[in-house]
């Protein structure tokens, strides 16, 4: 021990590793069983020296043993010995520092008890100036005293007065940001527990001197102070006692009138947080010169956080004067009277802008109590009432009805919603708008129901309708009932969108509060508009029965509703089955459901969808069925009848009809949605996959031909047999199929085929990264020089990113993580090593397929390849093909906001390359102009001013003949962008 | 805060039957779509207020129907109406007008910009400095006026699509 103490005191205090070693050893030393006291005494003599810098020496190594100390060290003895020694060290100001972190860890200990605390924070008033003490120990200081007020609270109360004015001294005159935090949060406990009477002026002053907060946190901050961290700490000691509001409420009025924004708001919020606590006495005499601020900051609000914590300010203030007592409630009322006087005046003319601000002070106003709701809505209500009944005006009536809507907000704010459950506390309450129920649905409803009125005027009659069916126990059951007729009406009969649009979304949320309602009223008369056996349906009115349904499926949405729906709608679907029209050979003029091909892609979609979310079992059964039906002509497990008829159902025949062969889509979307051990289970998986690509290869119906491409694709994805499915890779695909595509003597039409159905499977073996489909990509890529295959091959490579219908993870394929980023990967090389040695014809199907990638793959990882694709995305700039232009194009603007150093890089080729393309011209299609437009716009966001502003003037020139584009819609894009780049001046807006 | 001219407008809401829905001729190549009133008001509609945080639309400053266009002569005018007839921001709203319709119309149009008849009281004063081309050109010389004009255009793109 001696031995390290000695070692220490001649180690350089620069070396803080040795120091550290030389602390873990001794701590190790007590912890194997060496005593403190041994520490001690071999510090004694540095402890003791005349030198000032050897005393704090010493004293820091005792003090940093004792962070890491075990508890059972210091027992009650140690305890006494060690704060007797910290505390009375304390006047040896060198020493201070390293006294205060030993203290520190002190009050961690178990024997440190209340009497020390006392001790601790005498001693600490008594010799520590902490203001002449360096930021991090004044830190120190005040956590030690927050400690100590959290564990010791008891014993520092009876210090009383003395534990106080020590604090204000130690704190006085506090500016680091970190430290005000902490001190805040001390002064507010010591305000809300001690007794503090005798301290009122001096604990204000040395808070308020803070006020208002205007600590700006430097650029880089590393301690996540803010602003407005410490606004809230400060607002929570001036809010913590009545005993400040003498002092406190002159102050915050004067600042209510500073200039500085900052100050304004701090004030408002802070006069919010107070006012409750400081109580109506203190609220009183200033209520007018408050009013008059208030009122201020809302009219002329320019500012809408501004406007919001003025009004919230009156809130508080109304809510505060609202408290029991005669006197008080005459002060509530005399300060309500000023106000709604003054509102009123305004709302003289309710479609002038004044009308909305002061709106919102009476909604406000409102909010605040039941007193204060009472006085608001019977001063006003009835004025309101008679003033729109007596108007013409429809911008004005359309005022009133904005107001009476905040009105009611204020009421459901006030007295609860539909949705709340029911508590005691608004039980004792009448609502003060019941007097007024039929005024308002009066008023409202006439409003809505008017039909060559202001749209406008109508819509507010809706939204005060809906409104008031979500207050709490407002409207009884027959009146929501005669609301939700006229929504009706409107939904069925009214020709404008708007309100139209606006009812439904209404509905739908009613029909989300009262469903019993809905379902009574408004849904037998939806569903009785639907067609019935027998009827003749017009032609014309399925635009009709589309909207019904559209409405229906709007409310259907609660349980309850889509219960009582679905037998309806069912039966109404069975009503369609019925007719004679499901011959599925479309004779002549036998109209066919299955003869439409849009209807048979929507029952595909039903399909799948349903065997998407059958269970395993479930799906078997129904595989096995689809199986029957599609391969053996087994039709008895239809649930409808088909008509008597000599041609068998045989969809997959060669020699079937077109119309039956589209039934295949059928087929791809049911086995295509089958789970992997569902497929497993089948048999002979080579076999069946292998007649499916026949098929898929001689039949001449093209929806046929790509739907089995599709499903041959999905069966391999899923196919778990790897000896099995390498066989079938290799011979059909990489053999047989590639053979023939790649045959120049095969005919263009069988080429062509065959290479649909290897992108497929290439796809198919690419969404489960398998080593052989990275194979058949580079097979595909080979093609791109092929002057047949060549365009089909590259525009094949969207289709293997692409996302699509049937091989999605929701259909059970096989897709592994970051596929698309391995494609990307394997790609890319190839096509930028091999891009510079083609010939034009190739290298533009080389941009196609980079063009594909692109677009599907994340930003991110296209970033790191940027610079070496940078320039083939500069030569796809001047392709031929208006496509690629385009979506190049799309790519740079992508680039500009997420890359833009690369764009800054390449500046002074694109501008002049994107302004050519901002010219019309045959090549330059709308979508390229208009493409063009939008990226040269971004750039006054994105790029650095420096870098863009010498083009500054060439691009508004230039930009001049886009505006005379013979296109609207370029045009508008050209406006856009000049005036960006007018805009565009260096200044942040 | 400095008094405002006029504290109180009136409000209007925008007519929402006033935007042009895309049609399939301005979607096809070759169809030649000519500029009308409708394009133009689009251009100025969205213009803000000076004193208010509210556009030329709302405040009925700008309407479709007091703007004639002839795409064929290139000519344009154009009527203001200002909120109220002493309003001594007519000439700076007129500016702002002129400018965006400088920096967003193709040069062969002659732009006429005019005060409404019988809405202000200096009216011919105004229109004066409206279309007096140098006149223009020394007021956006001013750096002060040219931000303010240009602050005013910061929300001229929005075309009428602004939500409240």
């Amino acid at each position: 021990m001696e031995r390290l103490v000695r070692s220490y005191m001649i180690t350089s205090n620069d070396s803080t590793q040795e120091i550290d070693s030389i602390i873990s050893s001794v701590v190790n030393e007590l912890h194997n069983g060496q005593n403190l006291l041994s520490l001690v005494q071999s510090l004694g003599e540095f402890l003791t020296s005349e030198d000032a810098a050897i005393r704090a020496k010493g004293t820091r190594l005792l003090s940093s043993v004792l962070t890491e100390c075990p508890q059972e060290q210091i027992n009650d003895s140690a305890a006494n010995v060690l704060v007797d020694f910290y505390c009375e060290r304390l006047s040896d100001t060198t020493s201070v520092p390293d006294l205060i972190y030993g203290l520190r860890s002190l009050l961690q200990f178990g024997t440190f008890r209340d009497e020390h605390a006392i001790k601790v924070s005498k001693a600490i008033f008594a010799n520590v100036n902490v203001q002449s003490l360096q930021q991090i120990v004044r830190h120190e200081v005040l956590q030690i005293l927050d400690s100590l007020l959290h564990d010791h609270l008891h014993a520092l109360k009876q210090l009383g007065p003395e534990f106080i004015a020590g604090y204000i001294q130690s704190m006085d005159g506090e500016k680091d940001p970190r430290n005000l935090l902490l001190a805040f949060s001390s002064i507010q406990l010591i305000i809300q527990e001690f007794d503090i009477s005798s301290y009122v002026e001096s604990l204000f002053e040395v808070t308020f001197c803070y006020f208002p907060i205007t600590f700006k946190p430097p650029p880089d901050d590393p301690y996540g102070i803010t602003a407005d961290d410490l606004k809230v700490a400060l607002r929570e000691c001036l809010s913590a006692t009545s005993h400040f509001s003498k002092l406190a409420m002159p102050l915050l009025v004067d600042k209510l009138a500073s200039s500085s924004g900052n100050a304004k708001k701090d004030s408002m919020e802070t006069l919010k947080a107070c006012a409750p606590v400081y109580g109506s006495i203190a609220i009183i005499p200033h209520l007018e010169v408050l009013w008059d601020y208030l009122k201020d900051e809302i009219i002329n609000a320019t500012n809408d956080s501004f406007e919001l914590i003025a009004l919230e300010t009156i809130q508080s203030i109304t809510e505060t004067l609202s408290v029991d007592g005669i006197e008080e409630l005459d002060q509530l009322q005399q300060f309500l009277k000023t106000i709604v006087t003054e509102c009123l005046e305004n709302l003289k003319n309710p479609e002038l802008k004044l009308a909305k601000p002061c709106g919102k002070i009476l909604k406000y106003c409102a909010m605040a109590s039941d007193p204060a709701c009472n006085i608001v809505i019977s001063a006003t209500l009835k004025n309101f009432i008679s003033q729109y009944r007596t108007s013409d005006l429809a911008t004005r009536k359309k005022g009133i009805l904005g107001i009476l809507i905040e009105f009611i907000a204020a009421i459901r704010y006030r007295y609860g919603s539909v949705e709340d459950v029911p508590t005691i506390r608004d039980q004792g309450f009448v609502m003060p708008l019941v007097t007024y129920k039929d005024d308002m649905f009066e008023v409202f409803s006439s409003a809505l129901l008017g039909i060559n009125e202001y749209n406008e005027l109508r819509l507010c009659g809706l939204q005060g309708l809906h409104d008031m069916i979500l207050l709490n126990k407002f409207l009884s059951d027959n009146e929501i009932g005669v609301i939700l007729q006229y929504f009706n009406k409107i939904i069925l009969d009214e020709q404008d969108q708007d309100i139209v649009l606006s009812a439904l979304k209404y509905l739908g949320n009613i029909a989300h509060y009262k469903q019993k309602i809905v379902l009574d009223i408004t849904l037998p008369i939806f569903v009785s508009k639907l067609p019935n056996i027998g009827d003749v349906i017009e032609k014309g009115s399925h635009s009709n029965y589309s909207k019904i349904l559209d409405s229906i499926s709007k409310i259907s949405v609660e349980p309850i509703l889509f219960e009582a729906l679905v037998p309806e709608i069912l039966t109404k679907l069975d009503n369609v089955l019925s007719q004679p029209t499901l011959n599925f050979n479309c004779e002549l003029d036998q109209p066919s459901v299955f003869c439409d091909l849009r209807i048979v892609r929507v029952v595909a979609g039903i399909i799948s969808t349903i065997t998407k979310s059958l269970s395993v079992s479930e799906q078997t059964t129904f595989i096995g069925q689809i199986f029957e039906l599609f391969t053996r002509g087994n039709t008895s497990y239809l649930r409808f009848a088909l008509p008597e008829t000599n041609v068998p159902f045989n969809p997959l025949a060669l020699e079937s009809n077109s119309h039956q062969k589209n039934l295949t889509l059928c087929f791809t979307a049911a086995i295509g949605s089958i789970r992997q051990e569902v497929q497993s289970s089948l048999s002979d998986i080579f076999e069946f996959l292998t007649r499916i690509v026949g098929i898929c290869l001689s039949t001449t119906n093209e929806i046929q031909h790509h739907s089995l491409a599709q499903l041959a694709a999905s069966i391999l994805n899923k196919w778990d047999q790897e000896p099995e499915l390498i066989q079938f890779a290799q011979e059909q695909a990489l053999g047989e199929l590639l053979n023939q595509l790649s045959s120049i003597s095969e005919s263009e039409i069988n080429r062509r085929k065959s290479l649909y159905l290897f992108l497929w499977l290439t796809k198919a073996l690419v969404l489960r990264t398998h080593q052989l489909g990275y194979d058949c990509i580079g097979q595909i890529i080979n093609l791109f020089s092929d002057p047949i295959l060549g365009k089909q091959s590259a525009e094949g490579i969207g289709i293997i990113i692409n996302e699509s219908d049937i091989l999605n993870r929701q259909g059970f394929a096989n897709i592994k993580f970051l596929y698309k980023q391995r494609l990307f990967n394997y790609c890319v090389p190839i096509i930028i090593e091999r891009f510079k040695s083609s010939d034009d014809v190739t290298k533009h199907n080389y941009l196609m397929a980079l063009s594909h990638l692109l677009r599907n793959i994340p930003k991110q990882v296209m970033m790191g390849d940027l610079p070496s694709l940078f320039p083939l995305l500069i030569y796809s700039l001047s392709s031929v093909d208006p496509d690629l232009r385009a979506s190049t194009i799309d790519t740079l603007y992508i680039i500009s906001f997420d890359a833009p150093h690369i764009i800054s890089e390449h500046i002074s080729s694109l501008i002049p390359l994107l302004l050519s393309l901002t010219q019309m011209t045959d090549i330059n299609t709308m979508k390229v102009r208009m493409a063009a437009l939008q990226c040269l716009g971004t750039f006054p966001d994105t790029i650095p001013y420096d870098v863009l502003y010498p083009f500054k003037a060439k691009v508004i020139k230039e930009l001049l003949k886009a505006l005379d584009d013979k296109k609207r819609l370029v045009r508008k894009e050209a406006v856009d962008c000049r005036n960006k780049w007018f805009l565009f001046t260096g200044l942040k807006a | 805060m400095p008094e405002l001219i006029n504290a109180n407008p009136t409000i209007y809401t925008p007519s929402k039957v006033s935007h042009r829905i895309i049609t399939e001729k301005e979607e096809q190549e070759d169809f030649e779509d000519t500029i009308d009133s409708q394009e133009v008001f689009d251009l100025i509609r969205s213009i803000s207020d000076p004193e208010h945080p509210l556009t030329l639309e709302e405040l009925n400053v700008t309407q479709l129907d007091h703007i004639k266009v002839d795409d064929a002569k290139a000519y344009i005018s154009i009527e203001f109406t200002p909120t109220i007839p002493h309003c001594s921001m007519a000439t700076l709203i007129g500016l702002c007008i002129r400018v965006r319709l400088l920096r967003s119309l193709p040069e062969r149009f002659k732009v006429d910009i005019m005060v409404r008849k019988g809405t202000h009281q200096s009216e011919q004063a105004v229109n004066k400095q409206l279309n007096d081309k140098e006149r223009v050109a020394a007021a956006l010389e001013n750096n002060h006026l040219l931000e303010v004009v240009n602050q005013c255009l910061s929300s001229a793109h929005k075309r009428g699509n602004i939500s409240r």
